[in-house]
């Protein structure tokens, strides 16, 4: 019986779910019991992963028709290009390499052999096929490539291995498919082909761990004053800060260790694991049944991304904080967090203005069930919400509305007196909580990707 | 006709409880009060992103009664997804099972 494109897909599709299933159960152990592990299985990816993007690449030109002078390639186009390059340009490719003896990965090989197939039958279908049964076929491809490059990915994080082995390359084009891919699937169907020019935005810019976290905390202000935010990205924001206080912390505390430059006031390690410890609880304050519906921001996202790989990269390398005598470039490392906790402190004022925003004006919504005794007796409409199973939006002196925003405010406090603190000469000042909230500023253009079906939105299915 | 309506409203049933339990995986790590647990829910904060892109729909979160350990709420979620039929898996939804299952990976360690 012959095989259909949709049946190929489907089979791919299946492949790549059935890959990410079987990922290997690893026994508790030391990383280096774990890199010994998964060392076999990230191995054989790493070798299959050439043929796959060239068939990706292959096929994904014969739908798209994708630019063939280089100066118009696409990221997605160019990221599949440098995968499925062999030339060993560092040790880990190099052991992988199939012609060494190396087996790629049957799950892998499997998958390239069903998407080379599509693109053969496509070749000669091409011209008779409509847009809409492309999109389709490529939507479905982006999707294979993006859930085997995933898995790939969490291979190498199991192997806990540090850059010697080369594995940052495969490391860094796996996450650019990966968001190259999911970016275009988002992308709505029409605008996909040639409109690529604002996907390179974030490869062209400085990679230095400073240069994110000043990219993390332009986003985040920008992210959190954009109507269009809902408390999902809140509460990455505040997780975000108190990962970059951890890392500021431990830098930090070396430098405290070693004396170091004396330009760094003594101390400063400490007023830092208070911010983050009120970072923590900012980001604990939104209970799972709490929220403000929004949109998911991709460019807050990536900025995110990108300062939690940096950070594990440099300061948490094998899933612990490096000690003191662990931290390399101190005497560079020190004032980038020195600044970094001046870039929280701007988040911090953002967060607690956005918080206070949500609360005053009724964006705050949650299941009438959930609401206590008190906030029921106050609010009799709202039995008839909850025996019905409804939503309800909270004004600013409900329960929760409050915890939101003393979370808030304690975090935007404690991230001024770090900052303050960790100013060179300059006394830890005290700032009493009542600090004057900012107004909100205009929001940027961004890439707020589509919401999901059945979203609330404020003024949808809820009911005050 | 009806039937297939049936399979499709089963599956967003599934993607739906499948979102709710990452949600309180999220919450549960953050509980934790330690960076290990800060980590993970940061993982699982990209599962549920992931999860809305595939068409979980955010009050979903009501429908489960969740626990206090994170992974088996990913676990539970992973169950959820697992059941969909694969017909009728969005595409979106691949990238969000592999997200599923590194989290998984990592929190279960």
């Amino acid at each position: 019986m012959a095989a259909t494109v949709g049946d190929l897909l489907e089979q791919a599709q299946r492949a790549a779910w059935d890959l990410a299933r079987a990922r290997a159960d690893l026994q508790p152990g030391s990383p280096m019991v774990r890199a010994r592990q998964t060392w076999p299985t990230l191995r054989a990816h790493l070798a299959a992963w050439p043929a796959l993007a060239r068939a990706g690449q292959s096929t994904l030109g014969v739908i798209a028709v994708w630019p063939t002078t280089s100066w118009r390639r696409t990221p997605l186009q160019r990221t599949l290009e440098r995968l499925s390059d062999q030339t060993p340009s560092h040790n880990l490719r190099r052991y992988a390499r199939p012609d060494l003896g190396q087996e790629p990965d049957p799950g892998v090989d499997r998958i390239t052999h069903l998407v080379r197939t599509v693109g053969d039958l496509l070749t000669d279908a091409r011209p008779t096929r409509d847009e809409e049964d492309l999109t389709r076929v490529e939507s479905k491809i982006l999707a294979v490539l993006e859930t085997t490059a995933r898995v790939t990915l969490t291979h190498l994080d199991q192997t806990g291995l540090s850059d010697y082995t080369g594995t940052r390359v495969d490391r860094q084009l796996l996450h650019q498919l990966v968001n190259h891919a999911h970016e275009e699937l988002l992308r709505p169907p029409g605008q996909r082909n040639g409109s690529y020019d604002d996907l390179a935005v974030y490869q062209t810019g400085e990679t230095s761990l400073g240069a994110t976290i000043t990219q993390w905390g332009a986003e985040a202000r920008r992210t959190l004053a954009d109507p269009r935010t809902g408390s999902s990205g809140a509460q990455r924001v505040a997780a975000d800060a108190a990962l970059l206080l951890g890392g500021a912390r431990t830098v930090l505390a070396a430098a405290d260790l070693y004396a170091l430059a004396s330009r760094l006031p003594a101390g400063s390690a400490t007023t830092t694991q208070t911010a983050q410890r009120a970072w923590s609880e900012a980001a604990r304050s939104w209970p799972p049944h709490l929220g403000v519906p929004g949109a998911t921001d991709w460019d807050f996202l990536h900025a995110s991304h990108e300062l939690g790989r940096q950070i594990h990269e440099e300061l948490r390398p094998e899933g612990q904080w490096r000690l003191p005598n662990g931290v390399e470039s101190l005497p560079t490392l020190a004032p980038v967090m020195r600044r970094a906790l001046d870039t929280v402190e701007q988040v911090g004022r953002q967060y607690l203005t956005t918080t206070v925003q949500w609360t005053t004006g009724n964006r705050l919504a949650t299941p009438a069930r959930r609401l206590d005794r008190r906030e029921l007796q106050e609010r009799p409409e709202l039995a008839q919400a909850q025996t019905a199973g409804r939503w309800v939006t909270l004004g600013p002196d409900t329960r929760h509305a409050t915890a939101l925003v003393e979370a808030a405010t304690t975090a935007h406090t404690a991230s001024q007196t770090a900052a303050t603190a960790a100013r060179p000469g300059s006394r830890a000042a005290q700032h009493p909580f009542g600090t004057s909230i900012p107004q909100t500023a205009t929001p940027g253009p961004t890439r707020h990707h589509r919401r999901a079906p059945g979203t609330p939105t404020p003024g949808t299915g809820l009911e005050r | 006709m009806t039937e297939v309506t049936c399979v499709r409203m089963d599956a967003q049933t599934r993607l739906d409880e499948a979102y709710a339990h990452v949600k309180y995986a999220t919450a549960a790590f953050l509980a934790h009060a330690d960076e290990p647990g800060l980590i993970a829910a940061r993982a699982c904060m990209d599962v549920e992103t992931l999860l809305e892109d595939a068409g979980a729909r955010w009050p979903a979160a009501d429908n489960i009664e969740g626990t206090t350990d994170g992974t088996e709420q990913l676990t539970k979620a992973a169950v959820a997804l697992d059941a969909i039929n694969p017909a009728d898996r969005p595409d979106l939804l691949g990238p969000a099972w592999a997200q599923l299952q590194a989290t998984l990976t990592q929190t279960s360690r």
